[in-house]
């Protein structure tokens, strides 16, 4: 199972959101990461085969995407906003789901809702109401019901907003334990959730890839580029000015400042090992 | 697919409150307008002679004569008038019907009778008419008769003229026209072209025209009363819609026979009775299942599910069949079950009476009358709201539809109007002059409902790949 994306273009109205995109996505999880408006989404839903795209081709397994029917039944989607009829208990939304799905047998449902809740731990939620689940409840409610088909391509648009820390790592594990022989694409405008889950990425930033491959591809490119600084209250705003500053720590008379540089930007600066944050930082905002 | 998808959604349906809402008011529309015969009642019409016996035995029994407008409050009867009422009876009754009895000894029976019990009571010669007038009505039927039909308008003319002012319904709710010299003029024209240069009418008290010759034909009738209508404001009574229910005349005992003759033969009862529970079971289906249907798509989008249902493996038109169907079928056992009861009203009154009935007809006449009216009313709410992607435009526009489509009461059967009208328990020679009419406006509605529902399938299934065609929708964010 492959993806190809070859000059994909997606236009609202004048808007131009996705820029010949070129993208081959494999087996296992794959990151798509950016900011806001980056064009995640409507990559995501041209992919799911709830949009057109413009112009360009994309292959998915052999079929090209215009054949919806084929493409939806092998698929599993999470929207990035979503909800459900809010009167309907867990157990109805899924089973609702299950048979727009095209799973027929009744007991085969019964079965298949009972397992994926329970992976997702809601369990003890199978008769609450979906206007009753809290935000993260919600979130797992939607990871199982977009593997309702068992999907061989599952594509999530950032499921983490929204969760705290720990609901994050669990739910990065379970994509993750999900992924395979499946194509899992995540994405996210967060760098460590792509850090440990995800082999390949893509970044996006303005209907641009401005990079594509592997997360060890994306550390390299970050190498002798990442530095931290032990700087003095006065000594920062500039270079706060004059490089892109990843994150700061205040100390009792110094900052420490971790920033992304072409070459040692102050005599006391020290190279760091770059993190996929770092890496991501430095493909947005310092490449040039 | 479809079967469990369509389970699902009379689920659904049957959770909101709007159905139930739907229900109540079909089912309140059903008890507060059908009336079928009670029991004890009688739709034989009764014979004068009858009556008139009736009358006698329940003078008997009351021991007074019964009050009316004509003779004023009830005599009380001595033993002696009691007597007379019994002997009267027996004298009508003979050893065979009533039916059977001579005129001439009917009214010397009365005759008798009147004197006995002190004269000018409703037996006697002298009020007898008057009383029979108002205590024995056959029903209406229209006049066959030009000259009549003109005869009773120009009636009308005269009358209005003289009060000064008119009522137009022109939105559904009466409104009172007062005259000015242009509307007086109308009318005045109106009758010098129906009188064509006769005298002027105007100036005498009001008559009844019996003398009156008209020499219009129909058809420059009917232009009279059109641009009379128009000039007068509209939706008067002169409307084509509306004047048909002035044209019409009583009919007499032995017209009610043929009548009945021909419900209790051809129409086994039922068949027209079922007409006019058609009739009000129309006008429900042409309006209030958009409440449901207006509402049933939007809400997808409207809940934020509707990316979780595109993504599916589900036919675009399986998926909106399904919803379709679960309003269709819902709304329809409604109608059955009502029918089932109207069933069984009529089968009481049947045994108890001695009549035979057909137990299809009110389940005939509700798929064959009642169903394409509801199918056209789902599809067309539920097309509306995915073209505008909003539930609410579609329940004015559907109104509007309806709202032309309720007059006249019966004999319009026009391609515009999705309710079939048939406001009378008449037989089915009167249906027969209209069966072509009606067949024809039911297979066109079921063709326009199957349109709109692909028209509907195709909009969706085009949305449900984020194309913008027709635009976002004009009332995009007027949402609710
Ligand atoms: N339906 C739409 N109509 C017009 N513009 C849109 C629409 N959806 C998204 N956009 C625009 O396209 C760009 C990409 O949006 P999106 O794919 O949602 O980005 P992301 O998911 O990365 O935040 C944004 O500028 C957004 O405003
Ligand atoms: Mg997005």
């Amino acid at each position: 199972m492959k993806i190809k994306i070859k000059d994909l273009t997606k236009n609202y109205g004048s808007k131009q959101a996705l820029r010949n995109v070129d993208l081959d996505i494999g087996e296992g999880m794959f990151g798509l990461l950016g900011p806001n408006g980056a064009g995640k989404t409507t990559l995501m839903r041209i992919l799911a085969a709830i949009l057109d795209k413009s112009s360009g081709m994309v292959d998915v397994g052999g079929l090209d995407i215009s054949n919806k029917k084929e493409i939806r039944s092998m698929l599993g989607y999470l929207p990035q906003d979503f909800s459900m009829f809010p009167s309907m208990s867990v157990f109805e939304a899924m089973d609702y789901l299950s048979i727009l799905s095209g799973i027929k047998d009744r007991r085969e449902r019964k079965g298949n809702i009972y397992r994926l809740l329970e992976k997702v731990n809601l369990e003890n939620n199978i008769k609450t109401r979906v206007r009753a689940l809290s935000g993260g409840m919600k979130r797992r409610l939607g990871i199982a019901q977009a593997l309702i088909n068992d999907p061989k391509i599952l594509i999530v648009d950032e499921p983490t907003a929204g969760l705290d820390p720990e609901e994050r790592i669990r739910f990065r594990n379970l994509l993750a334990e999900f992924s395979g022989k499946r194509v899992v694409i995540l994405s996210t405008h967060i760098a460590g959730d792509v850090e440990y889950s995800c082999k390949n990425l893509a970044i996006l930033d303005e209907g641009w890839i401005r990079y594509k491959g592997s997360v060890y591809g994306l550390l390299e490119r970050a190498k002798n580029k990442v530095w931290v600084v032990h700087a003095m209250q006065k000594d920062f705003s500039f270079l706060n000015r004059k490089y892109p500053v990843i994150s700061t720590v205040a100390g009792d008379d110094r900052i420490k400042v971790r920033l992304i540089a072409g070459k040692s930007p102050a005599s006391e600066a020290v190279p760091a090992e770059p993190t996929v944050e770092d890496a991501y930082m430095y493909i947005m905002k310092g490449e040039e | 697919m479809f079967i469990k998808l369509l389970n699902k959604e009379i689920k659904y349906l049957l959770g909101s409150i709007s159905s139930y809402l739907l229900l109540v008011v079909i089912i309140a529309f059903y008890f507060s307008q059908f009336e079928p015969p009670g029991i004890n009642d009688s739709i034989k019409p009764v014979s004068e002679m009858e009556f008139i016996y009736n009358t006698m035995a329940k003078d008997y029994e009351n021991g007074s004569l019964s009050s009316n407008i004509i003779t004023g409050a009830g005599k009380e009867l001595s033993s002696e008038d009691k007597k007379a009422v019994k002997k009267a009876m027996d004298n009508m009754k003979g050893d065979k019907e009533v039916v059977g009895l001579i005129r001439e000894k009917y009214l010397d029976i009365l005759g008798k009778l009147d004197k006995e019990l002190g004269g000018d009571t409703y037996y006697g010669d002298r009020l007898r008419e008057e009383f029979l007038r108002i205590s024995l009505n056959y029903g209406q039927k229209p006049m066959d008769d030009s000259q009549d039909r003109m005869r009773i308008m120009l009636k009308w003319m005269s009358l209005d003229y003289r009060k000064g002012e008119i009522y137009s319904y022109r939105f559904g709710m009466a409104r009172t026209i007062r005259f000015g010299e242009n509307e007086k003029q109308a009318i005045r024209d109106a009758m010098n072209k129906m009188k064509a240069g006769g005298t002027n009418i105007l100036d005498f008290p009001p008559k009844d025209f019996q003398d009156t010759r008209f020499n219009i034909d129909e058809s420059e009738f009917a232009d009279i009363l059109d641009t009379l209508d128009k000039k007068l404001g509209g939706m008067t009574r002169y409307n084509s819609m509306m004047r048909d229910g002035l044209m019409t005349t009583s009919m007499t005992y032995e017209e009610a026979m043929v009548r009945f003759n021909t419900i209790v033969e051809k129409d086994m009862i039922t068949n027209a009775y079922a007409r006019i529970f058609a009739d009000y079971m129309g006008i429900t289906a042409g309006f209030f299942p958009v409440f449901l249907a207006a509402f049933i798509l939007i809400k997808d989008r409207r809940r934020k599910m509707h990316e979780l249902i595109n993504s599916r493996k589900v036919s675009s038109t399986v998926y909106i069949a399904a919803k379709y169907m679960s309003i269709v079928i819902f709304v329809t056992v409604i109608y059955l079950l009502l029918s089932t009861h109207a069933t069984l009203l009529f089968h009481n009154f049947a045994k108890a009476n001695g009549y035979r009935i057909d137990y299809f007809a009110f389940y005939k006449y509700c798929l064959i009358w009642v169903l394409p009216t509801l199918l056209f009313t789902v599809a067309l709410g539920m097309c509306i709201s995915i073209i505008i992607k909003s539930g609410v435009p579609a329940i004015p526009v559907q109104f509007f539809i309806w709202f032309i489509s309720m007059m006249p009461l019966s004999g319009d059967y026009r391609i515009f109007k999705p309710v079939i009208r048939f406001n009378q328990v008449s037989s089915h020679d009167v249906y027969l002059q209209w069966s072509l009419a009606i067949n024809t406006n039911r297979m066109f509605f079921l063709f326009v409902s199957v349109l709109l529902f692909m028209l509907t399938v195709f909009i969706w299934s085009k949305r449900r790949s984020g194309s913008s065609f027709f635009g976002k929708g004009i009332f995009y964010n007027f949402k609710i």
